[in-house]
């Protein structure tokens, strides 16, 4: 007996202290869930939601010392905290697009609210994973979450079969891939457990330190490769453009942003605190990702007649600049890694959010020649447009030249010139498809003569987005200030 | 002979007489059937052998869930697919079994050799059961991944159930 009578008087109760935003998250989730049962109040629901993902926000502010709690499973520090913050934050604004989106299509409703909610908590337990049974179960949430989320295009209205049917086609090709893609990590797990005999990210990496060897290599690679999968990264990235377009268009955000920024938190904690000892193997992995990545989606971005296949390309191209911040395995290549991924939130959200706005026109598909004569119509939207496009491209004064620049140094202070360049290279011919939409905005006459449908929280969102890229992109202080302070932290968990 | 070497005889002739027919009978739903003898002779084993807990989950899991699995997928298959093919790659397939069998062997015994380590050595085991062993770490130490993979049950759940529902009915409901 005497064994679990120590194992139990251990183990103690956790820290449920440190998971008030979780527990928020979830218990709002449930009470979505039965408010949709019982009333289907469309208002009532959205607020019951953005309360909900308020006060997790707020609660994050409560909490002053971070917790390694239940049993060693979950860990709560300032780069899981720090990323729990931007997830939420970017949660509210996305949810706030949904109700007039889905309203004008005729979609099902509260539905969204409760899987965005589950796919959220998922992500959290992602973010603040130290241990690789958290981190899988937490990716499965958010993964699984994420495919039903693609595939319910369901809609009333006759007119958008097609919508529907694309929809479902892109969920399904998410769910196999997603699911080899799950394979692969549940066999890079095995192997690690294997090679290391522990699930733990720190006693891995001493396992590393000790003796790296072939099955220890094996399972970080596979697991490498698998993390690319969910990431989107050439030559896993077969899925991504079928199910971003299929999806409704605020769920693309959704997965453009938040589900990719959970997974590069996951990355860059897996890496940094599994592997540090043998950072130069990953390393070599990542580069060679990250130039597919840049070259394949910026070269099929060029040829895309859909702005929202186009910038679902684009995004493949950013996990290549974001993965590139990996080949070079520094304390400022890892600041650079979380600076670009914070600044991403951004300029993504505005350029998928004016997509979503559009859209609810009718007739109107996200085509280039949908957006002939845009600054004519309304000028507001080619304004707030144009800021993103330059900022996705990385032109000063926005953000996103910051954030390649970062990247760029990184790879330049560690000697990584050929990826250096080809990340140059890459951005001048992003420039084709992003000045496109410009001068297409621009120098046109309008085709058509529609009038929007944009109301005052949607216009204020745009410029609220428009303004931070801007602000950040004169004074991005602060924000590199948090990235650096973020990489030494991990640097310093290092064999803790 | 005692009680427990009659019953390990017993389960273990009968587990390979049926894992014979599993791939020598020719009509799909006979190798169905041996399939769950198999499986069903197997747990059996385990549980002559003391490990009552892997008996019962060989029992639930393979034995119930999986091969019902297999008989819906019978059931639905049109019957001209379910045929037998002729045997002319048994001069390919007999060496690489043998050799996939001997790597399996391989792993099983180096495995058995090598996972008598950690808190929970036999004795312990011996002591307080098999059952018991894997509860206190699943309720204590793994108790939170558990907790989520409920819920990533729920969720698949309530997609599964959001996705396939039929669109005509909504709309005749309102």
């Amino acid at each position: 007996m005497s064994i679990i009578e120590q194992l139990v008087s251990a183990v103690g109760v956790p820290n449920f202290g440190v998971l008030i935003p979780e527990i928020i998250v979830l218990i709002t989730a449930f009470i979505v869930f039965f408010e949709e049962l019982f009333s289907k109040n469309r208002i009532l629901i959205s607020a019951t939601t953005v309360i909900g993902l308020l006060l997790s926000l707020l609660s994050i502010f409560t909490i002053k010392q971070g917790d390694l709690t239940l049993y060693g499973l979950y860990v709560v520090d300032g780069f899981s905290l720090l990323f729990k913050l931007f997830l939420l934050i970017s949660t509210i604004i996305i949810v706030a697009t949904y109700r007039r989106y889905f309203e004008s299509k005729d979609i099902y409703f509260g539905e969204f609210y409760y899987l965005t909610l589950f796919a959220l908590l998922g992500m959290m337990i992602m973010v603040s994973s130290p241990n690789l049974f958290t981190f899988y179960v937490g990716l499965e949430l958010s993964s699984i979450t994420t495919y039903i989320l693609v595939g319910m295009f369901k809609t009333k209205n006759k007119k958008l079969k097609d919508f529907d049917y694309k929809s479902k086609e892109g969920a399904f090709k998410y769910l196999i891939i997603g699911g080899a893609g799950t394979a692969v990590i549940s066999y890079a797990i095995a192997l690690l457990y294997g090679a290391s005999g522990t699930f733990d990210f720190m006693e891995i990496s001493r396992a590393a330190l000790n003796d790296a060897n072939i099955g220890l290599i094996a399972g970080m690679v596979l697991l490498v490769l698998g993390l690319a999968l969910k990431a989107a990264a050439v030559p896993f990235h077969h899925w991504a453009p079928d199910a971003y377009e299929g999806a409704p268009t605020p769920i693309t955000t959704f997965m453009a942003v938040a589900v990719k920024i959970a997974t590069f938190a996951l990355i860059l904690r897996v890496m940094v605190e599994a592997f540090p000892f043998i950072s130069k193997d990953w390393a070599l992995v990542w580069s060679i990702l990250a130039a597919l990545s840049m070259t394949v989606g910026n070269f099929i971005a060029l040829r895309q007649k859909s702005i929202k296949r186009m910038l679902a390309y684009s995004s493949i191209a950013h996990t290549g600049y974001i993965t590139a911040a990996l080949a070079a395995p520094t304390g400022m290549g890892f600041a650079a890694f979380i600076f670009y991924t914070l600044v991403y939130i951004f300029m993504s959200i505005g350029a998928f959010a004016v997509l979503t706005f559009l859209e609810k026109t009718e007739g109107w598909n996200n085509t280039f020649d949908d957006f002939k004569g845009l600054a004519k119509r309304s000028p507001l939207i080619a304004i707030v447009m144009l800021v993103f496009m330059f900022s996705l491209l990385g032109i000063p004064p926005t953000v996103g030249f910051f954030g390649k620049l970062g990247v760029f140094l990184a790879l330049i202070g560690s000697d990584i010139w050929w990826l250096a360049v080809v990340l140059v290279v890459m951005s001048i011919i992003s420039a084709g498809y992003y000045l496109r939409v410009v001068s297409v905005m621009y120098m046109y006459e309008p085709v058509k003569n529609i009038s929007f449908n944009i109301n005052g929280v949607e216009k204020s969102i745009l410029i609220l987005m428009a303004v931070i890229v801007l602000i950040l992109g004169i004074y991005p202080t602060v924000f590199w200030g948090i990235s650096t302070q973020m990489s030494s932290l991990l640097i310093a968990g290092i064999g803790r | 002979m005692e009680l427990t070497q009659i019953a390990f005889w017993t389960f273990s002739t009968l587990a390979v007489l049926s894992a014979i027919g599993t791939i020598f009978f020719r009509n799909l739903v006979y190798t169905v059937l041996s399939l769950i003898s198999t499986l069903i002779m197997v747990s059996g084993l385990f549980f002559t052998m003391g490990a009552e807990l892997v008996g019962a989950l060989q029992l639930l899991i393979y034995a119930v869930a999986i091969v019902v699995f297999y008989v819906l997928v019978i059931s639905t298959v049109p019957e001209f697919k379910g045929k037998a093919v002729d045997p002319k790659y048994m001069l390919l397939s007999i060496p690489v079994g043998f050799l996939i069998f001997l790597e399996l062997a391989y792993v099983s015994i180096y495995g058995v050799w090598q996972s008598n380590t950690g808190i929970f050595s036999p004795e312990v085991i011996e002591k307080i059961g098999n059952a018991k062993a894997v509860g206190t770490m699943l309720f204590t130490k793994y108790l939170f991944p558990f907790e989520v993979a409920s819920l990533i049950l729920l969720v698949a759940m309530i997609g599964a159930i959001i996705i396939g529902r039929k669109e005509e009915k909504q709309e005749a409901q309102g």
